[in-house]
């Protein structure tokens, strides 16, 4: 497969702390860390799609002035961007071992319309859904 | 905004000091009773903002905490939440509390439940079978009178209209995550209830 979606960025707070979080608590791997400077592109993947990249990526300079980070900064704190959807195999399972490592869920696994679905937030604030199809 | 890394070295401060100046900036005893053990370098940060707030708006860490009980009433929007309860989510005053969350969210804390309970009535009505008073009382309301006036004001169609109407329309949509399909149906509560009422009352 030569054309697909290769990378899609979060904004995070804190690229260590993003770090710690999602290779560290959901088991993703680092695809790249590449720092120049104070500049850090940092992407992570799931450990079972490894031709996609996540990008956890700091609002910062020289791409954006002091005033948008700030407003970046603040969009993320309040969990203005958009959802994130990640499949899992067993919602339940999934839940008590994310939940089992401190990971801050917003929303209990619920089953509904033929799915589990639950809620959780990386530090930063961006929300995740997990959800477990045909369930 | 100030990076931790600054932050990290003021960490000796005696744990007594870090909490007479916690006090002064409004915190709670509980709150920091309950971070006494380790105090974290979100909240020495937020302590030496100050007023945690920025030239240009809200410092990000205290967002942060406003997003927790923002989320905390998105997941039981049908428990009661009095303004002591959502300070103490966020760990911060009771004073401070819905003057920060309005200008972190535009809307007053005790209006984002109820565009949340509105909401959770709608997918019931939409989605059961379930009786109106029972929906009044799972979606929050302590009477079946208070619940049919709110929808009504909030929505301008009673309850049993908006089942009837609902119902006849299709649902076509389900490629897309229930949550999200139930969000559209959040009102967009930009004034108060009892403005809209009056309102309302005006053009009849």
């Amino acid at each position: 497969m030569s054309e697909a979606i290769q990378v899609v960025g979060l904004y995070v707070r804190d690229q260590d702390e993003a770090h710690e979080f999602y290779v560290g608590k959901l088991d993703f791997r680092v695809h790249t860390d590449q720092r120049n400077g104070d500049y850090r592109w940092l992407t992570v993947q799931h450990p079972k799609q490894p031709s996609f990249q996540l990008g956890l990526f700091r609002p910062q300079a020289p791409m954006h002035d002091a005033v948008t980070v700030q407003a970046l900064n603040e969009l993320v704190a309040k969990g203005a961007m958009p959802p994130l959807v990640m499949a899992v195999d067993d919602c339940f399972a999934t839940y008590a071992r994310l939940r089992e490592r401190g990971v801050e869920f917003t929303q209990e696994p619920i089953a509904r319309y033929g799915n589990v679905d639950a809620n959780f937030r990386d530090p930063s604030g961006n929300g995740w859904k997990i959800i477990e199809k045909g369930a | 905004m100030p990076r931790p890394v600054q932050a990290r070295g003021r960490q000796g401060l005696a744990k007594s000091a870090v909490r007479d100046i916690l006090l002064s900036l409004g915190w709670q005893h509980s709150a920091i009773r309950a971070r006494n053990k380790q105090i974290v370098t979100d909240d020495l940060v937020l302590l030496f903002h100050g007023e945690t707030q920025t030239a240009n708006g809200q410092c990000p860490l205290l967002v942060r905490r406003l997003l927790r009980a923002k989320d905390r009433m998105d997941a039981s929007s049908h428990e009661a939440w009095p303004v002591e309860r959502l300070a103490k989510v966020s760990g911060v005053s009771e004073a401070h509390f819905a003057r920060a969350f309005r200008k972190a969210f535009g809307i007053p804390p005790h209006r984002y439940l109820l565009t949340r309970r509105i909401e959770r009535a709608k997918a019931l009505l939409r989605d059961t079978e379930l009786a109106i008073t029972d929906i009044a009382f799972e979606s929050g309301w302590n009477s079946l009178g208070t619940f049919g006036r709110t929808f009504h004001d909030v929505t301008g169609e009673s309850p049993g209209m908006f089942r009837t109407r609902e119902r006849r329309v299709a649902q076509e949509m389900g490629q897309v995550p229930p949550c999200y399909l139930s969000a559209a149906h959040r009102p967009d509560l930009t004034i108060a209830v009892s403005e809209k009422r009056r309102r309302n009352r005006c053009y009849k």
